[in-house]
């Protein structure tokens, strides 16, 4: 293993340290008593006191912290106070649905951005130059879960093409699973799709003007021969920046499109356990979030080291 | 193609200044008239299509839809203005507090942005919503907290590029402090950026306070709101569908808009930033 | 028949305020064979010509007139047959061996591909013949040098890269602009040697640009000097940088250090710089930094009148100049 990815597994462990230690702060400065919120706002002062020394709230905040951190290594997560089952499994069953669908609606993403991008810088000025640009601009400015409703009206209000909300559920056959996925997926993509495009146009434009493309050009490879085997690799340092950016952006806006589609996910499944203050669970929620952006990063940066050769030696 | 890209410019500081005008103009007009009082509710009326009294139809309570647009555009604008402000203020001081100290002081409050930027905006204003209950202060203080890392980073950028110039030499020279150099030289050599910047993350704003009204975690009725409009519209989506279009469009005119006028500011004011971009 | 011939080539700089020609009517021809310098100030066009044969002109400038190559006009091949002569008979080195090679891709790929492209070897085939054509031109430890990255060489093995590249397919013509400019002292020699001794072995023709008279002098057998887009003087290179007609030539060859000059003998330069692109005005373009200028240099610009054996001029004032420039 090359000291390369050591370097990047030691941040990548630090930075999730960071972060379980911040969200447990936050967590701790929430209002709410766990012990009350089991045993409801009537119960007697005694039985949420007994409770309280049981769960171990009493305890110290730092011997809470490490069993807590503790628990979550030895892949014991405890169980949910309002759900009544095993926050792992909970969680497991709910990533499942937002998992997917973001990898989906990343990959629509880079889909729809990349043949735009591409198409409008190499043809910079030109009518579907201008037209890629408008209508990226139009795509910054419109509301992911407006879109979403807009889709909902559309495919599955008028032409009943697809749900308009819930999710079928794995059991039901990956088809019908991944037909819920679909419009979720396509207004999940709409905004990122539009800001990546515009980042593509514009590494491609920079990278054309390179010199190693007119060396490419000196060879006898035609435009787009060297746009497609010199220039497009080059621009892809830039654009996969921006993309593990998005891919944060997209578990966010999964938490509101879970919302709009009804979909049993992580991000619905966040909204729920705050607004039913179950604390335990938001902070495993929350937690995985983390881990999900910070992997992400983690591999870009990865997929750095494999487009470029020369980030391993300034690593 | 120089002459084509400038005209582009142009264009777009003003369409973009045109749709923001009418958004603004619209939550003017509002405060003194809309065509009907915004909570006046008459059930025989619900669901209407658009008419010569009710030009873009009623709502499930009977509510105009077009006064409601109008007040809405109020409430984005305060939220916006308010929440930017907030962050733009505390932002902006830190920004150049950092450029100016620089040291471990800078190092903190960037180390204090990359944390508040790892955690997605909306869980966090899920998690402040779970502190503070729901509601337009809610709404106000999440979006201006995100804003808080990005003015930090942007003011503290162009600071840096400002501090080693000849002007400020002299002003050190002339034994002007840390202080009095950032309000006298640095700020005013910035506000351009700055100014881009903060048109920019209005119309972020804008958008972030429809999620979170739509969530529910933002402006509560009976206050009129864009992204509560649409939430309360996906109810009856199958028997006035209209309303569920008319408050997204009007978001669409609002972000737009002002992401022309920034695109158009920050060529006319630094052209030296359009070619950068 | 020359393989190059170049008549009366124009490259046209579109501009806000109009077009700006960079090179304005050159004419010069190359023969199987023969080795041509151009040498002038940067901004003189020598560059854009260049690109102009090579079809690769910047966005923005336009060529016109006629590049005649092998018997078929350059400017008038649709890109199709543009793409199959370059690489393949037309070939070109560029100055900065660093940026001109694709960072991503290890050197030998990059010395294959043209292999690859134009004759559709197969990747073993044109690796081979890549490995055996960088040992030709003294790359070092060559067949570990292949899988290697360009960061990884240094400026002078980068450069002998970017030769192997140009080479592989074994061109007709070969262009080489400002080879040696970012390489070490020491290295240019070196570099300069192989492209000689390499144009030599294979009959190629071989088109240089430099700024480098030193460069020139030691690599070519004919010259042409440019100033403003034109041809201002051409012959054989002793002729033109032994007994320079043109003030300019003079000029430059004043500019040069020289190892002989005296304690305290000032270097000179040409006075004036040249000036921005721009409507092209009347008279002798070298005219507002000529000491030799009179009033009718300022009114029609000079044609090419003989200055030797092979040897031309533009400039009214052939004789009169030799003297007032003789040191």
């Amino acid at each position: 293993m090359s000291a390369f990815l050591v370097r990047r597994l030691l941040t990548l462990a630090a930075t999730l340290l960071a972060a379980s230690l911040v969200i447990f702060v936050v967590v701790e400065v929430l209002p709410g008593d766990p012990a009350r919120t089991i045993l409801g706002p009537e119960a007697d002062p005694e039985a949420v006191a007994a409770l309280r020394v049981r769960l171990g709230l009493e305890r110290p905040p730092a011997a809470r912290y490490l069993a807590w951190v503790g628990g979550l290594l030895g892949g014991e997560f405890g169980v949910s106070y309002t759900y009544h089952v095993p926050i792992g499994g909970l969680l497991a069953e709910r990533l499942a649905i937002t998992l997917p669908l973001a990898a989906v609606a990343m990959a629509l993403t880079t889909a729809i951005a990349l043949s735009a991008g591409v198409y409008a810088a190499a043809r910079r000025g030109s009518a579907g130059d201008v037209a890629v640009m408008a209508l990226t601009q139009l795509g910054i400015a419109v509301p992911g879960f407006w879109f979403a409703i807009l889709l909902i009206l559309l495919f599955a209000v008028e032409l009943g093409w697809f749900p308009a909300g819930g999710f079928a559920g794995w059991d039901a056959g990956i088809g019908a699973a991944l037909r819920s996925l679909v419009l979720p997926a396509i207004a999940l993509a709409l905004v990122q799709a539009a800001i990546l495009a515009r980042v593509t146009r514009s590494a491609v434009i920079e990278v054309l003007d390179e010199d190693f493309m007119r060396t490419a050009r000196a060879k006898g490879l035609s435009r787009r021969a060297a746009l497609w085997r010199h220039g497009l690799r080059n621009a892809l340092v830039a654009v996969v920046t921006v993309m593990g950016l998005q891919f944060a952006n997209l578990t966010a806006g999964a938490v509101v499109l879970e919302n709009v589609f009804a979909l049993p996910g992580l991000g619905r499944l966040a909204f729920q356990a705050i607004s039913q203050r179950d604390l335990q669970l938001v902070r495993d929620v929350v937690l995985l979030f983390a881990v999900v952006v910070v992997a992400v990063n983690f591999l870009v940066d990865l997929l750095y080291a494999v487009i470029d050769p020369r980030v391993k030696l300034s690593a | 193609m120089m002459g084509s890209s400038r005209g582009a410019s142009t264009a777009s500081l003003w369409v973009g200044g045109g749709l923001v005008g009418v958004v603004i103009a619209a939550a003017l007009v509002s405060l003194a008239w809309t065509p009907h009082p915004p909570t006046a509710m008459a059930l025989s009326e619900r669901l209407q299509g658009p008419s010569a009294v009710h030009w873009l139809g009623t709502d499930h309570f009977g509510r105009d839809v077009a006064t409601l647009l109008m007040a809405g555009a109020r409430t984005s604008i305060v939220v916006g203005v308010i929440a930017v402000g907030l962050g733009f203020v505390i932002g902006v001081a830190l920004g150049v507090l950092a450029a100016a100290r620089r040291g471990w002081l800078d190092e903190l409050v960037m180390r204090l942005c990359d944390i508040t930027f790892a955690l997605p905006a909306v869980l966090s204003a899920i998690l402040l919503t779970a502190w503070l209950g729901p509601g337009p202060a809610t709404a106000i203080v999440a979006i201006g907290v995100f804003n808080i890392p990005v003015f930090a980073r942007i003011a503290r950028g162009a600071a840096l590029t400002i501090w080693p110039r000849e002007f400020i030499l002299a002003a050190r020279v002339a034994g002007k402090g840390a202080f009095r150099i950032t309000l006298e030289h640095v700020l005013p050599n910035i506000a351009s950026v700055l100014l881009v910047q903060a048109t920019i993350q209005f119309a972020i704003a804008i958008l972030a306070e429809a999620a979170l009204s739509y969530l529910g975690i933002g402006t509560q009725p009976p206050a009129p709101s864009w992204g509560r409009m649409l939430n309360e519209a996906q109810t009856f989506m199958y028997l006035a569908p209209g309303l569920a279009v008319y408050p997204g469009l009007a978001i669409v005119i609002a972000v737009l808009g002002l992401n022309l006028l920034g695109d158009g500011l920050r060529d006319a004011l630094d052209p030296r930033l359009a070619r950068g971009r | 028949m020359a393989l190059l011939d170049v008549a009366d080539l124009w490259a046209v700089v579109e501009a806000p305020t109009g077009e700006a020609p960079a090179v304005r009517g050159v004419s010069f021809a190359l023969a199987h064979g023969r080795t041509l310098g151009i040498v002038g100030e940067s901004g003189c066009g020598k560059t854009l010509t260049a690109l102009a044969i090579m079809g690769l002109l910047p966005r923005g400038v336009h060529g016109r007139g006629r590049i005649g190559f092998a018997g078929v006009d350059l400017l008038t091949q649709p890109e199709d047959t543009l793409c199959r002569l370059r690489g393949q008979r037309l070939a070109m080195i560029f100055q900065e061996p660093m940026t001109a090679l694709n960072p991503l891709h290890p050197v030998g790929r990059q010395v294959a591909e043209p292999l690859r492209i134009h004759r559709g070897m197969g990747q073993a085939a044109a690796y081979a013949q890549a490995l055996r054509l960088l040992t030709e031109v003294g790359l070092d430890q060559s067949a570990r040098r292949m899988s290697q990255f360009p960061h990884e060489l240094s400026g002078g093995q980068r450069q002998r890269v970017m030769i192997a590249m140009a080479l592989i397919c074994g061109p007709d013509l070969l262009i080489a602009d400002e080879p040696t400019t970012a390489l070490d002292v020491t290295v240019q020699a070196h570099i300069l040697d192989l492209v000689r001794a390499l144009v030599d072995e294979r009959g190629m023709a071989l088109l240089l640009i430099s700024h480098d008279l030193g460069v020139v002098a030691e690599t070519v057998a004919e010259v042409a000097v440019m100033y403003r887009g034109r041809i201002v003087e051409r012959g054989p290179v002793t002729a033109v940088l032994g007994q320079p007609a043109h003030p300019y030539t003079q000029g430059l060859m004043q500019a040069l250090p020289r190892l002989d000059a005296r304690r305290g003998e000032r270097h000179r330069v040409v006075p004036g710089a040249v000036p921005p692109l721009g409507p092209p005005e009347p008279g002798c373009a070298f005219a507002a930094r000529c000491a030799l200028a009179e009033p009718a240099c300022r009114t029609s610009d000079p044609p090419m009148a003989p200055a030797g054996p092979d040897h031309t001029a533009a400039c009214i004032h052939i004789a009169a100049a030799r003297g007032a420039w003789r040191p």
